[in-house]
């Protein structure tokens, strides 16, 4: 008997628990005002902008901490930030830039012209992170407090953007490391912490949980007005959980919307869906040939195959109005450097069959495996349709499933037979792609080049690089552009667009595609009439 | 003597943690892919391929690495993760804490409904009650728990807004009065430190989780007790007892479910295992920062120490968890000795 009454008294002591209201509504209002939350899945692997390699997770945070010397503007023109003014020398080789005088560091030290000469070579010793971005740095020297000079020993022609893009964010304040430098020139420490120019300054960070950055008390900008103080990236892996949360206000800002949910969504009017174009976050999808490995050698063969696959298909079953058929290496609308002359296949399973037969193979029989990124469900469904158009012309295609790690090092050791690789661009210079997966020099130990070995586009992406003005860049990579098209040493298959959601009551969100997937919180405020209890 | 008993379980575990290394260091090094691929930018060179090799003690023979960490695990130091470069030790015990809070809410939930319930079913064995609860249980079975997790947080949180759907705290809570971290569970730093308001936010949180967790759990020992409680009540003792009149409680929670204990604790000394490693699914959904999700991340990442390290981890959990049951046998049955 009196456990039964043990029993009921402890369930209504629960009961009243769960079901009583927590706190006070007003400050719960002022903390929900001032606080900015991001939902997403995309983990960063530390915030030392001289170790770090992964685009994702730094491009979508590192600007709200760190800065450089210069930014995109929403044009994506070459704009000031910490520097005012520059100047290139007629060689290209040598940059002069005027830097601001009022910028501070979060630790309140000033930001001058030997913090810059200090980034960048604390990044040559660390030797990870970008420093192969800026390999044609030769010297870095401060002429006078707020002016430095950057020597290359090379032309490169997309220097400046490379120095506006995440990887260029590289400047924190020498007192802070110095101080905390250890014995590893402070990698330890800058692991966790920040000491930056940018707005923000990282508070904590628990892995696979949640990322919180308070403001820069030092910060040189201006925020919105009744703007965010709190910034929390929240790692949420299960996409219906985020959409529940989005819609129920428990997040402002949904990362990587998988696009299923859209429809619902756009109906919420608390909910705004936003489909935009996003260098940063592979805007490409395609699948490389290893054009080292019979009968991918031949360049027909490869030409034959491209025709062989339903690109209208693709869209309209796995990207609905959310991409459109890629046309070579770089992104539709990625003005003013898309060739929209490059050229594009069209489905032709019998001009396919021909060229085949014309190039004297028998392609039934064939057997190949195509390697697909564990977890990504948008390859693993056109693996499938890519399955069925191949097995038409009676190859088989096996689809393998592969962690990332694998799927670097099959890319790496050139041992895949066909692959699923996704394209972004690291800045927003067509260099960034057309050098870095096509030239002959990335076909290495540990490099993206999938065996494309061609003279004439060395060529060409040789003088692109070097080249400064623009027309004569514009005409080269146009030309390289097509130039990969018509060899297709991969299969070009989508440009997809990036798709967010994020609530109405969360205002000021900019977007710039080059530095996409991003999000200026500085710039963003809360509409007090979003909150709910 | 039960403590030395304790010290000689204790030192015999010791093969078993350094089997438990070495399967987890085979099977590490078997899989295919490169840790160190994901560490390196897309343009890196050989030699700082070859540099970040040596940084992380990745280029020495595999016996010299299997070795370290037999060594280092021994002392405590689970060496860094690959991908984050953060110690391990300052990472895995918080996710340890936040799984050990919601298995220890599951399991007492486990506790608290299965085993009354089995008892119910077994008592009324046969008639209505006992088919309304087998169906139930047999649901919490047969339901995959992402399923259940969902729905709950789809009907709970997103419908009717009753409980909060994610997290072990409000944001509110979180930035104006968390409780300091003494244990990392929530809720007991929360009472450590007399807030009660904390405390509350917490097991709000912790409601919908926990629940999902132990649906399955309280099936299963709500069906274990049943069909050994149905046993015990069959012996001639308590046919004995009832004639010599002892009452219907008495016979129940006395005579029979001593006898009934042995069977229910080794089935609760396993789910205790199995609640407190973190359920991945469940963490997943309920983006509850546990042992799960960061055990699949570093299996994902290959993330070579992480691995090693919440395998231990796990292992110690059962070990002590059996030790446990061990020792609680004989309090049940006096014919149960300590050897």
């Amino acid at each position: 008997m009196t456990h039964r009454i043990v029993k009921f008294m402890l369930a209504a002591a629960l009961a009243a628990i769960a079901l009583a209201p927590t706190a006070t509504a007003q400050s719960q209002q002022e903390i929900w005002e001032q606080t900015l939350i991001i939902g997403g899945v995309d983990e960063p692997q530390t915030f030392d902008p001289h170790v770090n390699v992964t685009q994702i997770g730094g491009q979508r945070i590192y600007p709200n901490l760190y800065e450089g010397l210069v930014q995109y503007d929403a044009s994506g023109e070459i704009a000031p930030m910490l520097a005012e003014s520059w100047s290139v020398s007629d060689d290209n080789l040598t940059y002069t830039f005027q830097l601001r005088d009022d910028v501070r560091f979060s630790d309140g030290t000033a930001f001058n012209a030997d913090a810059v000469s200090f980034a960048f070579e604390r990044l040559r010793e660390i030797n990870q992170g970008p420093v192969n971005v800026f390999a044609q740095v030769d010297t870095v020297e401060a002429q006078n407090d707020h002016g430095v000079v950057i020597t290359l020993s090379q032309p490169f022609a997309p220097f400046l953007s490379a120095l506006a893009s995440w990887q260029g964010a590289l400047f924190m304040s020498p007192a802070y490391v110095e101080s905390n430098a250890g014995d590893d020139l402070g990698v330890t420490h800058m692991n966790d912490h920040t000491a930056g120019t940018g707005p923000y300054m990282l508070q904590t960070w628990e892995p696979e949980n949640q990322i919180v950055m308070v403001r820069n008390p030092h910060y040189w900008g201006e925020y919105a007005e009744d703007g965010i103080e709190r910034v929390v990236y929240r790692t949420i892996r299960e996409p219906a959980t985020g959409v529940q949360l989005l819609r129920n206000g428990g997040i402002d800002i949904l990362e990587r919307l998988v696009t299923d949910f859209a429809p619902s969504l756009e109906e919420n009017d608390a909910v705004q869906v936003q489909t935009r174009l996003s260098l940063g976050g592979s805007y490409g999808l395609h699948i490389h040939f290893n054009n080292q490995l019979e009968p991918f050698t031949d360049t027909s063969v490869r030409q034959a195959l491209s025709h062989a696959i339903d690109y209208g298909r693709i869209i309209e079953q796995v990207f609905g109005s959310y991409g459109q058929q890629a046309s070579g290496a770089l992104p539709t609308d990625f003005s003013p450097w898309f060739n929209t002359d490059a050229g594009q296949y069209e489905y032709d399973p019998e001009l396919a069959q021909l060229m085949l037969d014309e190039a004297g193979v028998d392609a039934s029989g064939w057997s190949f495996e195509l390697g697909w990124q564990a977890g990504n469900a948008n390859q693993r469904d056109i693996g499938q349709i890519v399955q069925e158009n191949l097995g038409a012309l009676g190859i088989q295609i096996e689809l393998v499933e592969m962690p990332l790690p694998v799927w670097r090092e099959v890319i790496w050791n050139n041992t895949f037979e066909m692959v699923f690789v996704q394209f972004s661009l690291a800045y927003a210079d067509p260099d960034a792609r057309l050098w870095r997966a096509y030239h002959s020099s990335e076909f290495r130990m540990n490099g993206f080049n999938p065996g494309f070995l061609n003279d004439r586009y060395d060529e060409l992406v040789e003088q692109g690089r070097t080249e400064s003005a623009f027309d004569t860049r514009k005409s080269l990579y146009d030309e390289a552009q097509a130039l990969l098209v018509d060899e297709a040493p991969t299969l070009f298959l989508v440009n997809m667009l990036y798709t967010y959601a994020h609530r109405s009551s969360t205002n000021g969100i900019t977007w710039i595609p080059s530095y996409g997937p991003f999000f200026d919180a500085a710039q963003i405020s809360k509409d007090p009439a979003g909150f709910s209890q | 003597m039960w403590w030395t008993y304790i010290v000689r379980r204790a030192l015999s575990s010791i093969p078993v943690f350094a089997g438990i290394i070495t399967i987890a260091f085979i099977a590490t090094q078997s899989v295919p892919g490169d840790p160190l691929a994901m560490m390196v930018g897309e343009d890196a060179t050989e030699e700082q391929y070859e540099a970040l090799r040596r940084e992380f003690g990745l280029d020495r023979p595999l016996v010299v690495q299997w070795g370290g960490y037999l060594v280092n695990i021994a002392t405590g130091d689970f060496g860094y993760s690959l991908r984050t470069r953060r110690p391990v030790n300052a990472e895995i015990w918080q996710y340890f804490a936040a799984s050990l809070e919601l298995g220890l809410a599951a399991f007492l939930l486990a506790i608290v409904i299965g085993i009354p319930a089995g008892i119910w079913s077994a008592v009324r064995h046969d008639r209505m009650a006992d088919h309304v609860l087998r169906i139930l249980t047999l649901g919490g079975v047969a339901a995959p728990i992402f399923w259940t997790a969902l729905m709950a947080q789809w009907i709970f949180y997103g419908r009717l807004e009753w409980l909060p759907g994610t997290g072990q705290l409000s944001d509110f809570m979180l930035f104006s009065n968390p409780p300091p971290q003494v244990t990392g569970m929530i809720t007991i730093d929360s009472i450590l430190a007399g807030n009660w308001v904390a405390l509350q936010d917490a097991l709000r949180h912790m409601i919908l989780p926990a629940s999902v967790l132990a649906y399955r759990v309280i099936a299963v020992i709500a069906r274990m007790t049943r069909t050994v409680m149905i046993e015990a009540l069959a012996e001639d003792h308590i046919r004995t007892a009832r004639a010599l009149g002892v009452g219907p409680a008495a016979i129940v929670w006395r005579h029979a479910l001593k006898n009934a204990a042995p069977p229910i604790l080794t089935v609760l000394g396993l789910a205790f295992g199995q609640l407190v490693q973190g359920s991945i699914l469940v963490e997943t959904v309920f983006a509850w920062p546990g042992l799960g999700l960061y055990a699949v991340q570093g299996i994902l990442n290959l993330d070579y120490p992480v691995v090693i390290g919440v395998s231990v981890l796990i292992c110690v959990v059962y070990v002590v968890a059996n030790l446990i049951v061990d020792l609680l046998y004989p309090a049940f049955d006096p014919r149960i000795r300590y050897s």
